[in-house]
């Protein structure tokens, strides 16, 4: 048996478009649980500190991130969900605030976009 | 008799129940023992016979068979792994995302994943069977609060850090319900892959206490192994294979309590880049031959070869 999961997608959220950007993947997800998937800012530029994730998907989700062409909402959708959030996030992809590339490693990956971990201090003990 | 073939099959216990034999003709724990036993209903009362005079077939479910408290996660049993959260699509395939990793324990305490960017996938060469993170932003909590007795634990785990970028460790493996991406949300940490020399296991609540490793040795990126840990009147941690000693640690006990249970964290809010071959979590401390049956289910289930 082959998996659907054939793709894999990377992606670096500016902190400000986090909100943006969970709209959108709970409208490309799977469940309502998706409107948190971008927690807190983990990566920086030097300037900017992005949100960041990277997941298997399947081609129906890199598909439509190539075109950036949304598909109707889903009925898992939670009330707090907001379509034209989500369509700021496609704007934000287009403008290329957000950043996305998919069937990447994404350590590699954030190497070419120049983003670092932001470092937690080893305590001593 | 049948021949019994473990088999790790789930729906083993609902084929006692529908042949009629129930939990009140036996107990509750030797039922859940034969789940995962591929014992036909004819078979069952030789087999019952069998599990009671210590049984040819050892799986970790004998631990908690006096109803300790822990877990045991076992990705070589597809039929503990469901794609989402909710567990009504199962993993079939290579690549297969996991939302839900089943407790074999007996307990209940299942490990899952809402977001689904956030699932490790299931791993399988063939022969071996692991999850495997991306160290960006997979991990696995347990669904609920797990009680467990500060001052007899014991914890083994059959795991790989891939590296590559990822978060080279400490591992953060139960969490006490603070922030996650705070240091004071560690309870127990583990630093055999960490970069951090002469340190096991590391106890940051109430305060941060720990036992010193006195092996320098570490495994590499990507070399599968067997490391834990047990806390008794001694505490006692171990890697295997490259750790070829058992290393007495100072004794220090935890304060008993409730956990979550989480698998592929950092120590501060980073994630694993890595495998988890299995993962055995034990309310109390096992007897010697106990911790060796584990340490080698484990290393079977990984490939690891002393």
């Amino acid at each position: 048996m082959t998996t659907q999961y054939s793709q894999t997608i990377t992606l670096a959220v500016p902190e400000h478009l986090i909100d943006q950007a969970n709209h959108l993947a709970c409208l490309m997800g799977e469940s309502a649980a998706d409107i948190n998937t971008f927690r807190q800012a983990t990566y920086t530029n030097g300037t900017t500190a992005y949100a960041v994730a990277h997941t298997v998907c399947k081609p129906v989700v890199t598909d439509a991130l190539s075109t950036l062409t949304l598909p109707p909402d889903p009925d898992h959708v939670p009330p707090e969900y907001d379509r034209t959030q989500a369509e700021a996030a496609v704007a934000a992809i287009q403008s290329g605030e957000i950043l996305v590339a998919a069937n990447t490693d994404p350590h590699e990956q954030f190497k070419e976009w120049n983003l670092e971990p932001i470092s937690v201090e080893e305590e001593l003990v | 008799m049948d021949k019994l073939i473990y088999k790790g099959t789930m729906n083993d216990y609902r084929t006692f129940a529908e042949a009629g034999i129930t939990e009140g003709s036996y107990n509750e724990r030797a039922m859940q023992y034969f789940k995962y036993l591929g014992a036909t209903a004819d078979s069952f009362n030789e087999a019952y016979k069998q599990a009671l005079a210590g049984g040819s077939v050892w799986t970790p479910l004998q631990l908690f068979a006096n109803g300790e408290q822990g877990a045991w996660y076992d990705p070589s049993d597809l039929t503990t792994l469901y794609q989402d959260e909710a567990g009504t699509t199962p993993v079939t395939a290579d690549g297969d995302p996991v939302g839900l990793m089943m407790d074999k324990s007996g307990n209940d305490n299942h490990a899952s994943q809402s977001v689904a960017a956030s699932r490790p996938i299931y791993r399988t060469d063939g022969t071996l069977h692991w999850l495997e993170s991306d160290g960006v932003d997979d991990f696995l909590d347990s669904v609920g609060l797990v009680p467990y007795d500060g001052t007899q634990w014991f914890i083994s785990t059959a795991m790989a850090v891939t590296g590559g970028g990822g978060y080279p460790g400490p591992w953060r493996f139960l969490r006490d319900g603070g922030s996650p991406a705070a240091t004071t949300d560690s309870l127990l940490e583990e630093y055999t892959n960490s970069p951090f020399t002469r340190k096991a296991v590391i106890q940051r609540y109430p305060s941060i206490v720990s036992w010193y490793d006195n092996s320098a040795a570490r495994p590499a990126a990507g070399e599968n192994q067997v490391s834990w840990q047990t806390q008794g009147s001694v505490a006692r941690q171990q890697v295997i294979p490259r750790q070829t000693t058992i290393s007495e640690l100072g004794a220090k006990s935890l304060t008993s309590g409730n956990a979550t249970l989480s698998l592929f964290r950092g120590y501060s809010g980073q994630f694993m880049a890595g495998r988890i071959y299995g993962f055995i979590w034990l309310s109390r401390t096992p007897s010697d031959g106990e911790r060796d049956n584990t340490n080698q289910f484990l290393m079977d289930r990984s490939g690891v070869v002393v």
